[in-house]
């Protein structure tokens, strides 16, 4: 049926038809990050520049190997494994002090918070603006995970980037492919774990209950990836753990492990119409 | 289907476990016309209203505007609609001029020299950061992103709120304007006098019901005055009483030698103010009735007399 014909399109004097952006909302989900983004940016960036300059002392230095080499079995097998415990190797010592913990750790604060936007936008009242405008709702969501998705990519190399320039200062001895491989799969944990956080909020309307349930369950995955390889009958259940998927079997060192990137974008791409479906069917606020 | 409807809805209906949305609402609109939705606080108002923008989905019954179901055309519907939400929140980041521009990307549609003008009218200032405006500042970037992609409906929920006298007036002007262009503007306020000067028709709701539609010019309440009268003379009541336009006249209590009325004047004051020549009159005090002297001095469906507000 013509818009014109029901009267819905009375032509006002004056208006200019223009070009649909068909990003306009990731447009402002990014931009009004910008901020922080930049702030998250020099943060990531100071710190991994200090682990990274830092490695040549450590691993000349026979007191922290011997360190590390007294720590408990049980320790160095929950952190990731004797390997990945190996201060001494560029690859061992960039994953315990970087990309095993505390890299996932801080991105999944970026991106939970960000998902976790689906609720609080809800709750503020900046939702009902954007809904009355003539798109979809499913536009809103799969914009948002757009946004969380680049973003936090964007993040995440920015470490990535750093190791690789440092690669030829000090003798990290890092294969860029393993180091491509490492940011992709972090990126990708965090990610799913944003999406939950989207799920939870586009579901309640609550940026509480979204930031909760994402962090339990990234938690859950940690521990579960931990104890897999500690307590025997865990270790078939390990399978499970999202952190496992991503980092359990040493990225940086092994190289692209294509099938458990490919579950985990999966996953994403499962939440995110999960996230869809939930958002149509609900009263916004 | 009927061109000169731009709302309608049908039985209409929103529950909110135990507590109530809307019931049963049954509402016309005609295009063209500026509709008022008058009620107080937590009567169905904003709840109405969010089920015509398809925030919130009815329970049953269903609403159409212009002939189109606001669930499965609301792309289409919210192309031609401006809204106003009550106690707007925004995108605090942006200057007003920045979110204006992004609202005319995210639409398709944007009258930027309208915009300027409202920007202009309503004494805005766009450069500054949303989040740094005043309530009342905020409350004009709503109204005017309501307006500035030309909607041919308005949905305002409390346009007023907020707003100063001379925005007020402002206000005022732009409705008048926009619907001599064609637009349907549909108005909520928790106050009559609010709306009074924009609205042709209101309609009233009280614990989720649409109790009356009327013509504004058929609002007999509206040229209530609730009056009192002090007087430096014993006079009876009765040489007050049955003047024309004059009714339920009370005697107040008050000091040895002088007379307190308190009484209703509709239209005129002039056989009023004539009487009165003959008193020593100390006091004169007269007040629009309120909302809650117009509407909630009835009864409620069950009979139950409603609590007279502020008295």
């Amino acid at each position: 049926m013509d818009i014109k014909a029901s009267g819905i399109g009375t032509a006002l004097p004056g208006l200019v038809e223009q070009r649909r952006s068909p990003l306009a909302l990731t447009e402002r989900f990014v931009l009004d990050r910008w901020r922080s983004m930049a702030v998250w940016a020099i943060g990531l960036l100071v710190y991994t520049v200090l682990i990274v300059s830092l490695f040549p002392t450590i691993r000349d230095s026979a007191g922290f190997a011997q360190a590390a080499e007294e720590y408990p079995d049980a320790l160095k097998e929950f952190l990731g494994g004797e390997d990945a415990f190996d201060l001494t190797s560029g690859t061992g010592y960039l994953s315990a002090e970087l990309f095993n913990l505390v890299l996932p750790l801080l991105l999944s604060i970026w991106a939970i918070g960000f998902g976790a936007s689906m609720g609080s936008e809800q709750h503020d009242g900046t939702m009902d603006l954007l809904l009355a405008n003539p798109i979809r709702r499913w536009r809103v969501v799969v914009e948002k995970a757009l946004s969380l998705g680049v973003t936090t990519l964007g993040l995440a190399s920015v470490p990535g980037l750093v190791v690789l320039v440092a690669n030829g200062f000090v003798a990290l001895d890092i294969d860029w492919t393993s180091l491509a491989a490492t940011v992709l799969a972090v990126s990708l944990l965090v990610v799913v774990h944003g999406l939950v956080a989207l799920l939870v909020g586009a579901m309640t309307g609550r940026r509480g209950s979204a930031v909760g349930a994402a962090t339990v369950l990234f938690a859950a995955g940690y521990l579960l990836n931990g104890l897999g390889g500690l307590v025997s009958w865990l270790e078939p259940f390990k399978m499970f753990s999202l952190y496992y998927q991503a980092l359990g079997q040493f990225p940086l060192r092994e190289g692209w492990q294509w099938d458990n990137l490919a579950l985990l974008l999966f996953i994403c791409g499962l939440v995110t119409v999960v996230a869809v479906a939930v958002f149509e069917r609900r009263d916004v606020g | 289907m009927d061109v000169g409807t731009a709302i309608e809805t049908c039985r209409l209906t929103k529950r909110y476990g135990q507590s109530r949305g809307v019931e049963d609402l049954d509402l016309e609109v005609f295009a063209g016309e500026v509709f008022g939705l008058i009620g107080p606080n937590g009567a169905g108002k904003t709840t109405t209203i969010r089920l015509l923008l398809d925030l919130i989905r009815p329970t049953s019954g269903s609403a159409r505007i212009f002939g189109r179901n606001v669930r499965h055309s609301n792309v289409e519907i919210h192309t031609h609609t401006g809204y106003l939400p009550s106690d707007i929140r925004l995108y605090e980041g942006l200057t007003a001029d920045e979110f204006f521009d992004w609202l005319g990307r995210l639409r398709g549609r944007h009258d930027a020299s309208f915009t300027d003008e409202l920007i202009e009218r309503f004494a805005l200032d766009p450069h500054r950061p949303i989040g740094e405006l005043s309530t009342g500042n905020q409350q004009k970037v709503g109204l005017i992103q309501a307006f500035s992609h030309r909607p041919s409906l308005l949905i305002l929920d409390e346009p007023t709120s907020g707003l100063d006298p001379v925005v007020r007036r402002e206000f005022r002007s732009v409705v008048h304007e926009t619907t001599a262009l064609g637009a349907t503007v549909f108005v909520s306020s928790h106050e009559l006098s609010e709306v009074q000067d924009v609205c042709d028709r209101v309609g009233t709701v009280l614990e989720g019901r649409l109790e009356s539609v009327r013509a504004i010019a058929d609002l007999a309440e509206l040229h209530h005055r609730s009056v009192r009268l002090v007087l430096d003379e014993v006079v009876q009541a009765e040489e007050i009483a049955g003047l024309d336009g004059v009714g339920a006249v009370q005697v107040v209590p008050s000091v040895v030698g002088q007379t307190i009325f308190e009484l209703q004047v509709t239209g005129s004051f002039e056989h009023l103010v004539r009487r009165l020549a003959r008193f020593r009159v100390l006091d004169v005090i007269s007040q629009p009735a309120s909302l809650e002297d117009v509407f909630l001095q009835s009864f409620d469906r069950t009979g139950r007399e409603i609590q007279k507000v502020g008295q």
